[in-house]
């Protein structure tokens, strides 16, 4: 019944789609019915939050945990985010632009409401195999979602994506069957199971060495799908030449259920006895995506490969997290990533259409032609590099407090250093973009009604609101130190 | 009935015909040896299935058989005619070069390495994962999206040998839904390919480098 519940608009969204032929009318529907959704999808959640008997009403493999359910609230008010904002983001280009094609939009809004059911799946599964299946089907749906300007690097970056990802996920796949395997040998389960909880709970009897191996095929795939160094190439490409309101989705929600899985895998790692050799594998593939990370945001010349590269710098922190199987870290963390990011994508979607360029060089002096974008620039980039009293900051503390709880000075270090990296390139580049010099050829914005930055305003005040009510929470978590 | 010893080879044929692709330039063949490779694999899992027997596994050897043996590849080399590629030269090293060291590497892998780590890699892993192995080799180093294609529906039976040569197969469920996920995902890579060729007359992936850094 719930899945039917959460269900229904979105599938509905998709097929009224189909048959739609203005673009101004399906904007402003998709976006209303999606504020519907948020509103019923957290009711929901928040009522199987009180009342965990509720999810006994579902199939037995889609019981999600709670992460599961902060999950998908966080999942819809991204995916509402993005398609409400995409009203004026289409818009603009329809009116400015020489090729506002109704079949790009009615493709986009056809295939995002799949594509944030695919998401739900990944969060509800509490199986393996169907966990797997969804997050393929992710993949196929939202490469449509970056091929969407149909240029020659959208092409390319599509078509990267697809084939990187695939490859990652079918290797992930393989884990999957030798976990199975391992699995025959648990005696209450002599053909095998593939549910997260039934494996967790008999996970001591599962041989160790298929486990392991089986953990390693698992994160490599799993690591494909969020961006994790050495595996993120398709990252940066993918997100750059998504449409504004894709990238956002690409950024704030898709990644996150990378992360969910290989969260969940890990939780059964250490389940089984096995949590050093996790961390330790975590722990460096975390830290190396931070500093890598870091680097390439020094060098970049196009803004939203910097965002993009941003993302994959807070994936590695968010490994490191689930390495250290802190769960206020890992949930604080994704949540204040994904509403500042969705937030800073949609805004600069706003930048990139006004100037008519990616390169950082030319999005010059926006304090002197609108006040508030560069206002709220400002303060989502205070947000992004952790700066308190934004919820990133409070994630990042409960990160650093858990970490040194465990005595992993050298990751401390490696991290504080890769932060401080970001701070100073983002804010070399943002003091340009905000107070510099305008271009000549622009003296005003076309459009700077209210519209286009109500949604990342509101979502930055939702991570400051944020990061007041968690202050207490990270400010108590001693993590084990006095 | 099959005797065991004739059903033991199927899982080395696979893996022999997954290195022959490495050398093979030919697109048309390439095709061949991959349907061939997969018919293998489906077959294999419907003879097993019927000697367990476990419907589940003649479900899915049958589903396989004929979706990634043979739809697949009919629509793959009608896909080939389509944008005229005939040849996949390989980046890097010579096919045949490649041939040989990867064939080797194996040898060394099932010689050396597995006796030591007997406990790490179970023996019955090893065809599954070899052909993962070339599959991933050979992905790397072709140029044509066609090829890398192929490469990944090879690397997919690789996984699919491993999950039924263990004692029991995965679920049919699960099995059956991968292999929709596969067949979606080539066609949409199948819609990408036309897009390449149309705009770039060519569908030499290697050379899509605009996106850097």
């Amino acid at each position: 019944m719930i899945l039917l519940e959460i269900s229904a608009i979105p599938l509905l969204l998709s097929l009224f789609s189909v048959s739609v032929r203005q673009s101004a009318f399906v904007t402003r529907v998709s976006a209303i019915l999606m504020y519907l959704q948020t509103l019923l999808v957290s009711w929901i959640m928040l009522r199987c939050w009180s009342n965990p008997e509720m999810l006994n009403s579902l199939p037995v493999n889609f019981r999600p945990d709670r992460t599961g359910l902060i999950f998908l609230i966080l999942i819809t008010v991204v995916v509402t985010a993005a398609v409400s904002h995409a009203v004026t983001y289409f818009e603009w280009e329809g009116k400015n632009s020489h090729s506002p094609a109704i079949q790009s939009i009615r493709r986009f809004y056809i295939v995002m409401p799949l594509f944030l059911l695919a998401m739900y799946a990944v969060c509800l599964s509490d199986h393996l195999g169907y966990l797997w299946i969804s997050l393929e089907a992710t993949t196929i749906l939202s490469t449509p979602l970056v091929y969407h300007y149909r240029s020659s690097a959208s092409l390319e970056a599509a078509w990267k994506y697809l084939i990187i990802c695939s490859v990652g996920i079918a290797i992930a796949l393989f884990g999957v069957a030798v976990l199975f395997a391992a699995s025959q040998t648990i005696s209450a389960f002599p053909d095998g199971t593939l549910s997260l909880s039934a494996l967790s709970a008999y996970a001591s009897q599962l041989p160790p060495h298929m486990l392991r191996f089986a953990f390693i095929l698992l994160v490599l795939g799993f690591a494909t799908k969020a961006g994790l160094f050495p595996l993120h190439n398709w990252l940066p490409d993918a997100h750059s030449e998504a449409p504004a309101p894709a990238s956002a989705v690409l950024s704030g929600g898709l990644l996150n259920c990378a992360m969910l899985g290989l969260w969940k895998i890990t939780q059964l790692m250490a389940a089984a006895g096995s949590a050093d050799f996790a961390r330790t594998v975590l722990l460096i593939l975390g830290t190396a995506t931070v500093v890598v990370g870091s680097g390439f945001l020094i060098r970049q010349r196009n803004i939203k490969r910097l965002l993009a590269y941003s993302s994959m710098e807070h994936m590695g922190l968010l490994a490191v997290t689930v390495a250290l199987s802190s769960w206020e870290g890992f949930v604080f963390q994704a949540i204040n990533h994904s509403l500042i990011k969705v937030a800073l994508f949609l805004l600069t979607g706003n930048l990139l259409q006004e100037y008519g360029s990616k390169r950082i060089k030319d999005l010059r002096g926006l304090l002197s032609l609108s006040p508030l974008h560069g206002f709220i620039l400002l303060a989502g980039f205070f947000a992004i590099t952790g700066t308190p009293p934004f919820g990133l900051f409070f994630a990042e503390w409960i990160t650093l407090v858990s970490a040194m709880a465990k005595g992993l000075t050298e990751v401390i270090i490696l991290l504080l250093a890769a932060l401080s990296v970001v701070f100073i390139a983002m804010s070399i580049y943002l003091v340009g973009m905000i107070f510099g010099e305008s271009p000549k050829t622009l003296s005003q914005l076309r459009d700077n009604s209210l519209a286009r930055f109500a949604v990342p305003l509101i979502l930055i005040l939702m991570s400051l609101a944020f990061g007041f009510a968690t202050m207490p929470i990270a400010l108590l978590t001693r993590g084990g130190i006095l | 009935m099959i005797p065991d010893g004739v059903l033991h080879t199927i899982p080395i044929a696979a893996v022999t015909l997954a290195l022959i692709m490495l050398s093979v330039t030919r697109l048309p063949l390439l095709i061949t040896v991959y349907a061939v490779q997969t018919g293998l694999l489906g077959a294999f899992a419907i003879i097993r299935g019927m000697q367990k027997p476990e419907t589940a596994l003649f479900a899915a050897g049958a589903a396989v058989f004929l979706i990634k043996g043979v739809f697949l590849p009919l629509y793959l080399s009608r896909m080939a005619k389509r944008v005229g590629c005939r040849k996949d030269s390989s980046v890097l090293i010579s096919p045949g070069v490649l041939l040989l060291l990867l064939s080797s590497g194996i040898a060394i892998l099932i010689l050396i390495l597995v006796p030591v780590m007997k406990d790490v890699i179970p023996e019955n892993t090893l065809p599954g994962f070899a052909i993962l192995l070339s599959s991933l080799v050979f992905m790397i180093t072709r140029r044509t999206a066609l090829a890398q294609v192929l490469g990944f529906l090879s690397l997919e039976n690789g996984v699919f040998l491993y999950s039924i040569s263990q004692h029991h197969s995965m679920p049919l469920v699960i099995e059956i839904g991968a292999l929709l996920d596969i067949l979606a995902g080539s066609m949409v890579a199948g819609i990408l390919i036309f897009r390449i060729k149309d705009r770039f007359a060519h569908v030499d992936v290697t050379t899509l480098r605009e996106l850097r850094g």
